[in-house]
């Protein structure tokens, strides 16, 4: 049956603490300098964070983000070998690193920032969504240690899932929606 | 996929190549909800032509892996893909083309993505078996059965095609005469020290390298083997002769139906022609490149992809300029090469790196202007100077030579991360707090 998996994250619940960005680069072996996954803070930064606004009127909020698995996706759009394709079985987008050419076209065309790339070679390394643990029926790594359960990954064309049921329950936005890629990493309301 | 109004109702594609596949795919995704019809003279839906003289020549890949698109894409996005059929005559006046079985398809909207042909030598014994070029699936399975009783192999051109397949060959174990009309290899692409590195990287392999090489004729001997004999004297014996010497732009059928054509079909920025109703895309197309600053044709992948986008957008009634740096690629042996921006008309090189390192780049540029980079084995850099010739920043030679200058940050990527409509601040809220739970 065809599904379409998606990311739901609840920035209400994330504190932060990078422990998914640890997970991922265990999980997936993710060189040093690379990521699949970084979690931005209020101004966007990955690194120095800091709230926005000023004492008292402060807010902090952060924010996951990897390949969006957009249903639109620039970058296989983009990707003249076909490396890139999204799959109609689950909707991610999938990565095939042999026919990678090292364009990096991909990189111009994405709207999340979501691709890094071998120094070496150039081929382009992205967010699988753990696409071997979820072959086994196993949650990602990052939604599996997240202490806060900020990130939640299922099927959001199954009415049953818990995803389905905070998209259907929270308010949501995506990032960077007039991209027009339809990305598919959902954010419930800070 | 958005479905909606489509501007015309029923497209015809003429050509199958990449530039076909991703003009539908991007007129579906702006929209265009008509009917589409692909017609291609090839039993094969558009497919990648690059990896023919690398991974497919050498067997390891087959044909569905050369698909530009999985073949549910075209029920996806419901386009009939007419295969092994021609196109013969585009009547303007009535909006149909005739194809060669007689029949007639209307269009409201027509696109051309011809392509090219593989260029033919024109001289005496051109005719002969086992003289083969690559530019189709067809002629690679010509050749390929070939193969494993072929010891020596002489390639004319030395060009991509004719360096990519020499070191397949090379590395199948096959001796192989490389013969180049110029004074270097990819004479259009490179010069300096990439021109001297690519040579010695084909003469470590063993390929034997003529250059300034004008065949006059090819015979064959009573022992079946092909002799290619070159201006001057030379004669060179290969039990097959393969020819990479370029190609030449399908546009006969838009000039014979009065299309506006001068070495390739002549397109806006927009990739339509001088019909409002046609487009065009691909290798076929001289097109205008802000960027570089005059008209171009250009015969890469990069270019059928990026027009044919360009091209389903115009049809979708989505204006969407094809306004970028050209760049080409090629794998041989165990190194990358990538090239950005046109070289033609430098005045100046400037090396990055060293040669013999095996990662090095050129530059090339015209009055202290960046034209064009060609990299081996730095792909960081291909990308970093294709983003400053996108961006027309400046570079100054001293910058690009320097291995500690870090051109990543001359232009940098725009893409910061945020949500169209903020969410609610605190006030907005009603002072509520803004993070943690309710």
């Amino acid at each position: 049956m065809r599904k379409q998996m998606v990311f739901v994250i609840d920035m209400k619940r994330c504190i932060g603490c990078d422990t998914c960005v640890v997970a991922c680069k265990v999980e997936n072996d993710v060189d040093t300098g690379r990521f699949r996954l970084k979690v931005l803070d209020s101004h966007r930064d990955p690194i120095f964070e800091k709230p926005k606004g000023n004492y008292p009127e402060l807010s902090q909020h952060w924010l996951p983000t990897m390949c969006h698995h957009c249903v639109d996706a620039p970058c296989v759009s983009a990707c003249p070998t076909n490396t890139l394709w999204r799959s109609d079985d689950d909707g991610l987008v999938h990565l095939d690193v042999d026919k990678c050419i090292g364009c990096q076209r991909c990189d111009e065309a994405c709207p999340y920032d979501a691709l890094s790339f071998d120094a070496e070679t150039g081929a382009a390394d992205k967010c699988s969504a753990c696409a071997h643990r979820v072959a086994e029926d196993l949650a990602p790594s990052c939604a599996v240690v997240c202490p806060t359960r900020a990130i939640h990954f299922g099927d959001s064309l199954d009415p049953e899932s818990k995803v389905s049921h905070l998209l259907a329950t929270r308010e949501h936005k995506v990032l960077a929606e007039s991209r027009g890629a339809k990305p598919q990493i959902y954010y419930l309301e800070p | 996929m958005t479905e909606g109004k489509a501007p015309g109702d029923c497209l015809v594609v003429v050509g199958g190549g990449q530039a076909a596949a991703q003009l539908v795919e991007v007129a579906r995704q702006n929209g265009f909800a008509g009917q589409i019809t692909l017609v291609s003279d090839e039993e094969f839906l558009p497919y990648q032509r690059p990896p023919l003289s690398k991974q497919y020549l050498n067997g390891v890949h087959d044909t569905d892996w050369l698909l530009y698109r999985p073949r549910e894409f075209y029920s996806k996005f419901r386009v009939d893909a007419l295969l092994g059929r021609r196109v013969e005559e585009i009547d303007r006046e009535n909006r149909r083309v005739k194809m060669n079985d007689g029949s007639i398809l209307a269009y409201d909207k027509l696109a051309l993505t011809t392509g090219t042909r593989a260029r033919m030598l024109e001289v005496p014994g051109r005719d002969l078996d086992r003289i083969y070029s690559i530019r189709t699936i067809a002629d690679v399975e010509r050749l390929r059965p070939q193969l494993p009783s072929v010891k020596r192999a002489v390639i004319i051109g030395a060009g991509f095609i004719g360096l990519e397949t020499g070191a397949v060959l090379t590395q199948m174990g096959i001796d192989v005469v490389l013969l180049g009309s110029s004074t270097r290899l990819l004479p259009r692409i490179v010069a300096g020290d990439m021109a001297e590195f690519l040579l010695d990287q084909h003469l470590k392999q063993g390929v034997e390298v003529v250059l300034n090489a004008q065949v006059i004729a090819i015979d064959q001997q009573d022992d079946g083997q092909l002799t290619v004999h070159v201006a001057g004297g030379g004669s060179y014996a290969g039990d097959v002769v393969l020819v990479g010497i370029g190609a030449i732009a399908n546009v006969e059928l838009a000039e014979a139906c009065g299309l506006q054509c001068d070495n390739g079909i002549v397109v806006d920025e927009f990739a339509t022609t001088s019909d409002p109703n046609i487009v065009a895309a691909g290798d076929c197309t001289n097109h205008p490149n802000p960027l570089v600053g005059r008209r171009i044709r250009l015969e890469t992948v990069h270019n059928a992809v990026e027009q044919g986008r360009t091209a389903g957008a115009t049809i979708a009634g989505v204006n969407l300029p094809y306004i970028q740096t050209p760049w080409v690629w090629s794998d041989q042996y165990k190194f990358r090469f990538q090239s950005a921006g046109i070289a033609e008309g430098f005045d100046t090189t400037v090396l990055r790196g060293t040669v013999g390192s095996g990662k090095f780049s050129v530059f090339y540029y015209v009055e202290g202007k960046l034209l064009a980079v060609s990299c081996i084995n730095q792909p960081h850099i291909f990308a970093a100077v294709r983003r400053i010739l996108n961006g027309q920043a400046e570079l100054k030679p001293e910058e690009a030579a320097d291995p500690l200058f870090d051109l990543s940050r001359v232009q940098s990527k725009m893409n910061y991360l945020e949500f169209d409509i903020p969410w609610p601040t605190k006030e907005e809220k009603g002072r509520r707090l803004t993070w943690g739970h309710d």
